[in-house]
């Protein structure tokens, strides 16, 4: 793979911070959900952990330096209730939005194809988990 | 039931635009992807103002999404094509049926343009676009739902 300019770089690198603070949202997110929704809850941890070490390894094949993941993160604000959870994830979803766009433009290709594809998944989700829809998601 | 298909066919027509784009990028004039983006939103908010007219009870529900195809429009930076006349389905499940569809398509149409553009400027705005109108879809399910509960 050659390498990735640095503002593509920059970009993926922002995704994937994204990608883990969500993935960290999901798993604080699930365990105030009741079955139906924490099962789609745990699913969805699954998809941005993958979607996190996805980007992380692309990135490092093109001579990037992949963000580690931090240990915790710092919510919007406390999680003690489902109301608060479904909110907090229709939150970190509508803004990983405006991440993929950015990669989507600095990126041709699979890359940009996958970015959009994610852009597109993460803006569904965030209405699914009841969040309003939005002109430009973020 | 012939309203759903007008409908259908301007879905038809949306999709075949978006076709043309990737099929002749190096070929067309520029600006020609401006517009064909703005005709795509300019025809769903005529698909959307016909249901709203048809069945006012879904004004509340309809028009907060028609506005941010009115966003999409001015985002695009030129006016599209005249939208065709379309007159909604005379039930309301069917009418919002006929728009998940069209969003669907409208989707499609853009991230597959996102794919073509040159300008990095344009493939974020595509790129929002088509987001945008993916997450369209469930919340037409919602109003689909609660209408003919």
């Amino acid at each position: 793979m050659s390498p990735w300019d640095p503002q593509l770089q920059r970009s993926a690198a922002a995704v994937i911070a994204g990608e883990q603070a969500a993935a960290f949202a999901y798993g604080v997110a699930g365990a105030h959900l009741a079955s139906g929704q924490r099962a789609q809850a745990l699913a969805g941890l699954d998809e941005h952990r993958l979607a996190a070490t996805g980007w992380a390894a692309e990135l490092r094949q093109a001579g990037g330096q992949s963000p580690a993941a931090a240990s915790q993160y710092q919510l919007p604000s406390d999680v003690t209730n489902a109301q608060h959870a479904t909110q907090l994830l229709q939150q970190v979803e509508a803004a990983l939005v405006p991440l993929y766009a950015d990669l989507s433009a600095a990126s041709s290709g699979d890359v940009r194809s996958q970015a959009i594809s994610q852009a597109m998944g993460c803006a569904t989700r965030a209405v699914r988990w009841g969040g309003a829809t939005q002109a430009f998601p973020n | 039931m012939l309203v759903a298909s007008a409908l259908a066919t301007g879905t038809v027509v949306v999709g075949l635009q978006g076709c043309s784009i990737s099929s002749s990028t190096s070929t067309s004039a520029p600006g020609e992807d401006y517009r064909s983006s703005a005709s795509v939103e300019q025809a769903l908010i005529a698909a959307y103002d016909a249901v709203i007219l048809a069945h006012p009870s879904l004004a509340g529900a309809l028009r907060p999404i028609r506005d941010e195809h009115k966003a999409h429009l001015s985002a695009c930076g030129v006016p599209g094509s005249t939208a065709p006349v379309v007159t909604a389905t005379s039930t309301v499940r069917a009418a919002i049926s006929a728009l998940i569809t069209a969003e669907i398509s409208a989707a499609r149409a853009h991230s597959r343009a996102a794919l073509q553009a040159a300008d990095s400027h344009w493939v974020r705005t595509l790129t929002f676009l088509a987001a945008s109108e993916a997450s369209h879809v469930p919340a037409l399910r919602t109003v689909r739902e609660l209408e003919t509960k």
